[in-house]
């Protein structure tokens, strides 16, 4: 039987009823019928000074974020006022206009109180004195203080269970309660009165705003006292401070500035300035006024600065000569204050009276912002009345993007603790069933708003299909909301822990959660049978594995569950998700989803611990789902400890494993590689660099049977170091990539980064960087480190290809040096990655190594340099006179023709590099972008001589870099590979003659000996990047016979040729290659005009 | 604070060269924010990193809703901090917010900076006679009655259009940022932020400024960095970046990094 409120108020002191009195308006708002201990709780923590809160916080645990606690007691506060039952008439029975009356746990809690507080030693005299003196009032009639009725609801069940949610004991409290305060905190952080409503005024009397604050400030000081405020907001900061002083708004003055008063002399000085007159009078009024003045002075206010610029410069001289003269008379007691609303009135001022500022003794103020009290901005929020504050915003991430959930995969994201309290409760609803849940609820959140909404539904087609669902959502929920409070409070449980909770949880979860079917339905029955019986199996077989295997399962994962933030969240659930369903058949899994699964949802059948099982369980290997897990494990926060890496490591090791079924070459082949075959395999991709490949060869061997230069004694390394040393960036490239497919099984294993492109933007229409296979925009937004390891992770059997590592930035080269000596390359967030199966190669055509010959031979015809700035263009051949500078070739009629100005540029750019390097601007990007909008290659004179002069700037800057970096580190670097490949030139000047003798051939075929070809340079550079490029052996003859073989008939055909005439091959400046013919860069067909 | 602000704030100094830079978030990020970005430069400089009082890592008690009514109270801190390790001169970085404040710390003390580098900054939000600061007035209530009403809604759509560029990482990272604000702080903030003008005052920026401008940032015009340049006291540049939206320290940290470099070197 309720207890009526003024019955229980009896038993109060004032300050304990008042807070039952708020406990009765927090019932009465959600239409609870009683008053319970936890509308006690929830109004006494909002109190703003309340002794609860404070308690609170003295005894939380350190090892969590006070914050996340405190939001954690919010929401279990919250959640179980929700789950109370409402009544529909707000006050039945006779309590009036009371509320809701005393419910009998809360009543007994205050008989409670009474009689300890009849024990307790403290009151012990006072009741003593207390009964003396008022011998009619009996004892039962004790007045319980706000201690210990605090204390005696923390007794209550309910109370401490909701405590203990929030991880808070209430025992804690009580003893928290019990002792005062330390005197002194050594952190003043330490003090956490976390809520909103604490934020009330603890300054007494503040009632000024920043900006009069300020001001103040300045007008208190000794020296530098005279304000001008300057800004936007100045002339408003100055009316607040004058209304301020006129007002003696509650002695927001400083005691100091006693009966100041201000005097404007704005207007009178403005008409003054304007109409002339006798200015004198302003000036000894204001005089007479201060001396009269009794208190701490009188601030002369003499407006706008802007009046005074500009106008008639004698009057502003007197005026200024006057103010001046007058702070000289009256020091200390007279101040000057004034705005200037830019500051180009004021410098303009300045420059009129070049002292002004030291004779005024002004002080700058900016007034940048309006404040509250100027404007009424600033509405109070309506965010800080509530005691939920952040109500609506608990919804997690997972419920709003991932609306599908399954059984387990949330609770095995949940600790011991939380884990049990779940199943608590979940038991609690499958007993209560369905009856008790009550529409109108009035909650503010979502997870249990869609419980409600669900259970009335499940009231309108009891003992169906559905209800099961029903239910099965609700406990969904339920799980939902624990895995959530666990990841707020559980976040910093160690590794272990996790662990174990996780092997242990799994068979609970399982068989304990899912709400049978019952008789009812056959669908549902037979889907659910199958699950179980799997989920049994996969424990079985899990559990059959040695431990260290299991180990990877669980614990990235979880790992990662316990350390994101929320935003993570439904994303890794997900996964869990993924990971944890095995079943023979997705259909199984859809039948049991189909409710409430969402379109989006595919059943993906891997498990990454279970690796037998998936591989007779799923239809077909799932690996780039697999990569993607990884992919979301690399983007969580830094939260996670270092450890987790070589587990994860271990991780994708099983990955790589499991997808083995696929790709039959992966893992092994790195051991039974022959490494005889391995140097034809690569003699066969590079022909032309056997030293290198020889070199290349034995290193690999050397370093697979362990005798690789970092390992020592037991500690075998796998990973393998190269440096790609001098010219040829192609043979190098196709060497990496002929080891990554040799290697590792296949092309994908190469992660490819271009150290040099980092900040340059290569035009596409490149030749050479026709082939380049990662984005440039990915490196430019994430770091090349991060680049490189999330591939990495991806795929830990790679080559990983460094080019131009000369230009690489010292994150990358301290990546390296740790990689390299460690065996870790480490990442953003000083996460670590093993590299153990990874091979690396790091080139350098700059840096050539000590051993090196000098490649510096004659000069060539066609340098690399060229031949990588070659680029894809549409070709035309035309019919024109012959060209002075043509180098005949041979005994061929194919000539080379250097297009005009083309070799000048390469001086001219020279020169300029050497004359823009003290340059003082230096290029603004913008405009090297759009230089490079442009092919670079095409430096021609014709284009604006400034544009190429700052693209020269820029490239200017990066050369320094370069040299800078370059230096020891990359020697450094090299010292500790496991050995330096050093590279011979490709011989382009060769391959072009071979090209021109078949182009040779060709022509004369159709045209006879007496005719030339005159084939531009460009053209032959990009024939030849073609050439070299060409992975197919006959490409290039093929093109030659073909294409160039056909447009020489049809040539033949449509051009009347006269004898001082050349046949010209020539590029169509800005038409770009489209259509290329097979098997080599080189266009489909040529242009005729 | 007083002299607890290098806890209250967080303050840490990484790195070991022998100048100082500080490098400053701005509205709705903490110091994490700089994490990808500060590693380029501990090698040459003491970098100083701290969360503004409003950053969510900051222990919201010490916002007090009548001090951070201008942006001054910002600047007291960014000061004290600086005086509190005994600073006498640094360059400073300044992202949004904080490059206001650091054009209003370099008026007060122009000796204590050598250079400003002012990302994203305006000095005006909103959209005034002669001037186009890209925000109206309406449009902004309507964007704070959508944090009041729902704050998550209002972060998860405000992040990915504060980052602009594809960069989902960096979405991700700014909205669990701009979360972990509490939302009234948000809410005050912001409007402290769009309430203030500093257009006045950029002639007393003594200090060189380089302006870094992003192609294509939601909150800040190309105008307004052309204004600034033309305004701001001291000598200024203006850097194009290329890349794009409002937070390149997040979208584009390595490129963005060198050209901080550039920028400090000059």
């Amino acid at each position: 039987m309720p207890t009526p409120v003024s019955t229980a108020r009896q038993c109060l002191t004032d300050e304990a009823a008042r807070a039952l009195d708020d406990a009765v308006t927090v019932a009465r708002r959600r239409s609870h019928a009683q008053t319970t201990s936890l509308h006690a709780v929830s109004a006494l923590l909002s109190l703003p000074s309340a002794a609860l809160r404070d308690a609170c916080a003295r005894c939380r645990s350190c090892s969590y974020s006070p914050r996340l606690q405190f939001r954690a007691l919010e929401l279990s506060v919250g959640v179980s006022l929700d789950r109370l039952p409402t009544t529909k008439t707000a006050s039945d029975g006779g309590a009036g206009d009371e509320g809701p009356p005393v419910s009998n746990s809360l009543m007994a809690a205050i008989k409670r109180s009474q009689a300890n507080q009849r024990r307790h030693p403290d009151s012990f005299h006072l009741m003593q004195m207390m009964q003396q003196q008022q011998h009619h009032q009996t004892t039962s009639l004790l007045k319980v203080e706000l201690k210990h009725f605090i204390l005696s609801i923390l007794d209550d069940p309910i109370v401490s269970r909701v405590f203990g949610e929030a991880g808070f004991r209430s025992y804690d409290i009580k003893l928290a309660l019990l002792q005062p305060p330390p005197p002194a905190r050594i952190f003043s952080r330490l003090t956490p009165p976390v809520f909103l409503c604490n934020l009330e005024p603890v300054q007494t009397g503040s009632l000024l705003d920043e900006n009069c604050r300020r001001i103040v400030e300045v007008v208190t000081r000794k020296s530098k006292r005279n304000p001008l405020l300057m800004g936007v907001y100045a002339k408003i900061a100055l009316k607040s401070f004058i209304d301020c002083v006129e007002n003696r708004k509650g002695g927001v003055l400083p005691c100091e500035l006693n009966g100041l008063s201000v005097v404007s002399v704005e207007k009178e000085v403005g008409e003054f300035l304007r109409e002339g007159g006798s200015g004198g009078k302003i000036f000894e009024d204001v005089g007479r006024l201060v001396e009269q003045c009794s208190g701490a002075g009188v601030v002369v206010c003499f407006g706008e600065i802007e009046n005074f610029v500009g106008g008639d410069e004698e009057g502003v001289g007197f005026v200024v000569s006057q103010l001046t003269r007058l702070l000289g008379v009256h020091v200390g007691k007279l101040w000057l204050v004034g705005v200037a609303r830019t500051s180009e009135a004021y410098s303009k001022f300045l420059r009129l009276f070049p002292t002004v500022d030291k004779d005024w003794d002004l002080h700058l103020l900016t007034m940048t912002s309006a404040t509250p009290f100027m404007e009424g901005l600033y509405p109070k929020s309506s965010l800080m009345g509530s005691f939920v504050p952040f109500g609506g915003f608990f919804s997690t991430p997972s419920e709003m993007k991932n609306p599908v959930n399954c059984t387990n995969a949330t609770s095995l994201t949940r600790c011991d603790a939380c884990n049990e309290k779940c199943e608590q409760e979940v038991a609690d609803i499958l007993k209560v069933g369905p009856a008790t849940s009550a529409s109108g609820y009035s909650t503010s959140l979502p997870w249990l708003q869609k419980v409600n909404v669900e259970t009335d539904r499940g009231l309108d087609v009891a003992k169906t299909n559905e209800e099961n669902t029903i239910l099965n959502g609700k406990i969904f929920g339920l799980q939902r909301k624990w895995s959530d409070i666990c990841q707020r409070l559980h976040q910093n449980r160690s590794l272990p822990e996790f662990d174990i909770s996780k092997t242990r949880f799994q068979v609970p979860s399982l068989e304990g959660f899912q709400f049978g079917p019952g008789s009812s339905s056959k669908g549902p029955l037979h889907s659910e049978i199958q699950y179980s019986k799997i989920s049994c199996m996969s424990i079985e077989s899990q559990s059959a594995f040695p431990f260290k295997q299991i180990l990877p399962v669980s614990v990235p994962f979880d790992t990662v569950s316990i350390a994101d933030e929320v935003d993570y969240i439904a994303k890794v659930s997900k996964s869990d998700m993924q990971n944890t369903w095995v079943s023979p058949s997705p259909k199984a899994n859809l039948s049991l989803l189909d409710h409430t699964s969402s379109s989006s949802f595919t059943p993906v059948t891997t498990d990454l611990g279970l690796g037998t099982i998936y591989k007779s369980a799923a239809h077909e290997p799932d690996t780039p789902k697999l990569s993607d897990h990884k992919k979301h494990l690399h983007n969580l926060p830094d939260s996670l400890s270092s450890d987790f890496n070589p587990m994860n490591e271990s991780t994708s090791h099983q990955i790589a494993r499991s997808s083995s079924c696929s790709g039959p070459n992966l893992e092994g082949n790195f051991e039974t590689v022959d490494f005889k075959s391995l140097y034809h395999l690569l003699t066969e991709k590079v022909g032309w660099q056997d030293e290198a490949i020889y070199a290349i060869n034995r290193t690999v061997s050397r370093c697979r049977s362990g005798a690789g230069k970092r390992s020592s004694g037991s500690h075998v390394r796998a990973d393998v170091w190269l440096a790609f040393l001098g010219p040829d960036r192609l043979g190098k490239r196709k060497l990496a990539s002929a080891l990554a497919e040799i290697l590792f099984g296949n092309k994908q294993s190469l992660i490819t980064v271009d150290l040099s492109s980092q900040d340059r933007c290569y035009s596409s229409n490149l030749n050479f960087e026709f082939q380049n296979s990662y984005c440039h925009d990915v490196l430019m937004r994430k770091t090349v480190v991060d680049y490189i390891a999330g591939e990495l992770s991806k795929k830990p059997h790679s080559v990983v290809f460094l080019d131009n590592v000369d230009q690489a930035d010292f994150l990358v080269q301290n990546s390296l040096f740790q990689a390299i000596r460690t065996g870790k390359f480490s990442y953003s967030h000083g996460r670590e990655i093993s590299i153990n199966n990874a091979m690396f190669i790091v080139t350098s055509s700059v840096f050539k190594g000590s051993d090196c010959l000098n490649l510096e031979e004659d000069p060539k015809m066609f340098p690399e340099e060229r031949i990588l700035e070659a680029k894809r263009c549409q070709m035309q051949l035309s019919l024109g006179r012959s060209s002075q500078d043509a180098k005949r070739s041979g005994c061929t009629n194919v000539k080379v023709v250097q297009r005009k100005g083309t070799s000048k540029t390469t001086f001219l750019n020279k020169r300029k590099l050497v004359e823009s390097g003290d340059s003082e601007e230096k290029a603004s990007c913008k405009t090297v972008k759009h230089v490079r909008e442009a092919p670079r290659s095409y430096l021609d004179l014709n284009m604006p001589l400034e544009e190429v002069e700052e693209d020269n700037n820029y490239n200017d800057y990066e050369s320094e870099s370069i040299v800078e970096n370059s230096g020891a580190w990359l020697i450094d670097l090299c010292d500790q590979v496991d050995e330096k490949v050093v590279f011979k030139p490709f011989n382009f000047d060769s391959l072009a003659e071979k090209v021109i003798k078949s182009i040779d051939i060709q022509f004369q075929k159709i045209f006879g000996t007496e005719y030339m070809l005159e084939i531009e340079y460009e053209i032959m550079t990009q024939i030849l990047a073609a050439a070299w490029l060409s992975d197919k052996k006959k490409a290039l003859e093929d093109w030659v016979e073909h294409v160039l073989g056909r447009s020489f008939a049809e040539a033949q055909q449509k051009y009347h040729f006269a004898p001082e005439y050349v046949m010209k091959l020539v590029n169509c400046e800005r038409i770009f290659l489209e259509e290329k013919s097979p098997g080599v860069c080189l266009p489909a067909r040529i242009n005729l005009n | 604070m007083g002299s607890s602000i290098l806890d209250a704030l967080n303050v840490r100094v990484e790195g070991s060269g022998d100048k100082y830079l500080v490098l400053a978030h701005g509205f709705g990020t903490d110091q994490s924010a700089w994490q990808r970005v500060l590693p380029y430069f501990t090698r040459h400089y003491s970098v100083i990193l701290y969360d503004l009082v409003c950053a969510g890592s900051v222990n919201p008690d010490h916002f007090d809703y009548r001090r951070y009514t201008t942006l001054d109270a910002y600047v007291d801190d960014l000061l004290n901090i600086l005086d509190a390790l005994r600073v006498t001169r640094c360059a400073y970085v300044g992202h949004s917010i904080s490059a206001m404040i650091g054009m209003l710390a370099s008026i007060r003390r122009p000796d204590l900076f050598s250079k400003l580098i002012l990302i994203g900054a305006s000095p005006r939000f909103l959209n005034d006679k002669d001037y186009h600061g890209g925000f109206e007035q309406g449009e902004i209530e309507q964007v704070f009655s959508a944090m009041e009403a729902n704050y998550e809604a209002w972060v998860n759509g405000f992040a990915p259009l504060a980052v602009g560029a594809d960069v989902p990482a960096a979405v991700r990272e700014f909205s669990r940022t701009l979360f972990n604000m509490r939302p009234d702080i948000s809410l005050f903030v912001s409007r402290t932020v769009f309430n203030s003008d500093l257009r006045g005052i950029l002639g007393l920026v003594s200090v060189p400024c380089c302006i870094m401008q992003t192609a294509r940032d939601m909150s800040v015009p190309e105008t307004v960095a052309k204004y600034m340049k033309e305004h701001i006291g001291g000598k200024s540049t203006i850097q194009w970046l290329d890349t794009e939206g409002h937070l390149p320290h997040l979208s584009a940290p390595s490129y963005l990094a060198r050209q901080l470099e550039i920028a400090l070197s000059q």
